[in-house]
């Protein structure tokens, strides 16, 4: 049966091997969560829809306080371990507390990633103390998760994350593996994403943030880049945990390129950390 | 039965989208095994609705079996062209209806738009709303206002759900299309909270993809029959209650 079709079917669609590469936990200011969106909430939605394994940076971590929200992945990984994979959020406006607490995050092997939110902790990726969280990753065998976005910020009237602005690091860190979670958010963040993970083999494109994505498609991006770059992530529970999961399922690619969205290529990312 | 009640056809101006030609269009919906679309002209929206309207009857003429024709509608209706609203609806069998009060420069208040209301509502036509550029306080006025007019508000912006709770609590002819109801758990807690009634299945074609909105629904965690009910039978009974 074709993965489009065991939508029909959600015992055997549970089958399917999944690793979501861009999550969250916990509420958020932003809106009503229904459900729970803590941590056996989300594994009782992963357990439902296939979901092995899930990239996490919790919602306080990138809204108002890193540590706390390191900590709370922290126990999460711990009590779920396998299924969760702890991405340390760091915050350059703490400087060189920031580097401290990375240092104190990666003394644990859950720790795989770092999540970087220049957008909603109000930092430029410009920002030259971006370069030392780049060389932690470097030195610990990190890769960077960052949420990217061309748009002008309504609060500031500038910009924070356009993936143009990662070029420089891209260079000088050839061996982190950096993933642009929502292709840029726009026309021209998206054209600029494509062309840096074609140019680089170290960036990495994400399903999320569908809500402004809708200007590409997955067969786009298998057509232009190639399906390596593409890594299934569902932002849940900011977002619901499988629109972006129909964008691939019903994409009209390969059913061996889906199960690489779905699943190989973030296994890739990850056994390069082992 | 799958009716997804958000589908547009026709060029774009901003953006090369992926199909404008209603034989694109039946080409997606076979390949997502959609049984029926209820469609708007671009034309309409971006151009002039009354010409936009008379361009997409020609061209869905050859797929009425397939397509629903939504009539992109102006509260100054019958100055423009000269007809009654109703007249024109009835004559060309149209059953729903949108508006783009941004797009079309008028206030979708009851100072402009009561008479328009008041003709949608005795005849039960649903009327479509786009999220973007309506208001809550607007929708609660609408549908106290109309109780008897089916307001369906299209491509909401999901982050607003706390107030479409209340909406939902208030106002029983309120309906939400899904295409971007992105929210956790979303389709599941309005079912258990209001029943599978209130939600209408719409993709946004050929902006978005439709296997976002169809995974949406048929992986919620809700029996097959209200999953039934989002996909089509809800949108089904709504166009079969249209009195004209």
């Amino acid at each position: 049966m074709k993965i489009k079709d065991l939508v029909n079917y959600p015992n055997s669609f549970k089958k399917l091997k999944i690793i979501d590469t861009h999550a969250h936990l916990g509420p958020t200011k932003a809106m009503y969560i229904p459900g729970n969106p803590n941590i056996e909430g989300l594994i009782k939605t992963m357990d439902r829809i296939g979901i092995e394994q899930i990239f996490i940076a919790p919602h306080i971590a990138i809204s108002c306080d890193y540590i706390s929200g390191n900590n709370l992945v922290l126990k999460a990984a711990q009590k779920y371990p396998g299924r969760v994979i702890a991405l340390a959020t760091a915050n350059i406006n703490y400087n060189s507390q920031n580097i401290r607490e990375l240092d104190r995050c990666f003394k644990n092997s859950l720790f795989k990633g770092i999540k970087l939110h220049p957008d909603f902790l109000e930092y430029s990726v410009k920002d030259f103390r971006l370069n030392a969280v780049f060389r932690f990753a470097a030195d610990h065998g990190a890769f960077i998760i960052s949420h990217t976005d061309a748009r002008v910020n309504s609060n500031h009237l500038i910009k924070f994350s356009d993936p143009s602005w990662f070029e420089p690091y891209l260079q000088e860190f050839k061996n982190v593996d950096v993933i642009f979670a929502h292709c840029g958010l726009t026309p021209e963040g998206f054209e600029e994403s494509l062309r840096l993970s074609k140019l680089y083999s170290n960036v990495y494109l994400d399903t999320t943030g569908f809500r402004f994505s809708d200007i590409w498609t997955v067969e786009e991006i298998a057509r232009r880049v190639s399906v390596k770059k593409l890594l299934f992530g569902s932002d849940m529970p900011y977002n619901d945990a499988v629109s972006a999961l129909g964008r691939v399922i019903y994409a009209d690619i390969s059913e061996e390129n889906k199960h690489r969205i779905l699943y190989k290529n973030a296994l890739d990312i990850l056994q390069k950390r082992r | 039965m799958i009716i997804d009640t958000n589908v547009m056809i026709g060029r774009w101006p901003t953006r090369n989208l992926k199909f404008c030609s209603i034989n694109d269009l039946i080409q997606q919906m076979d390949y997502h095994n959609i049984n029926q679309a209820v469609v708007f002209s671009a034309t309409s929206v971006k151009h002039n609705p009354i010409e936009g309207n008379m361009q997409l009857m020609k061209s869905i003429s050859n797929h009425l079996d397939r397509i629903i024709p939504c009539w992109v509608i102006l509260p100054t209706w019958e100055m423009e062209t000269e007809r009654e609203l109703i007249d024109d609806l009835k004559s060309n069998k149209v059953k729903v209806v949108r508006v783009f009060p941004n797009e079309h420069h008028f206030v979708l208040d009851n100072w402009v738009c009561s008479n328009m209301f008041k003709d949608l509502e005795a005849a039960h036509i649903p009327l479509l709303l786009n999220g973007p550029t309506v208001s809550p306080t607007q929708i609660h006025s609408i549908c106290k206002s109309y109780p008897e007019l089916p307001v369906i508000l299209m491509q909401s912006e999901y982050a607003l759900n706390r107030n479409f709770y209340m909406l939902f609590g208030l106002c029983p002819n309120f309906y939400l299309e899904i295409s971007t109801y992105f929210i956790y758990h979303g389709i599941e807690d309005i079912v258990h909270r209001f029943g599978a009634s209130r939600l209408i299945f719409g993709s946004r074609m050929p902006f978005q993809e439709p296997g976002a909105a169809l995974t949406m629904v048929k992986l919620a965690d809700i029996p097959s029959s209200e999953q039934e009910m989002i996909l089509g039978r809800n949108m089904e009974r709504l166009i079969g209650e249209v009195k004209i």
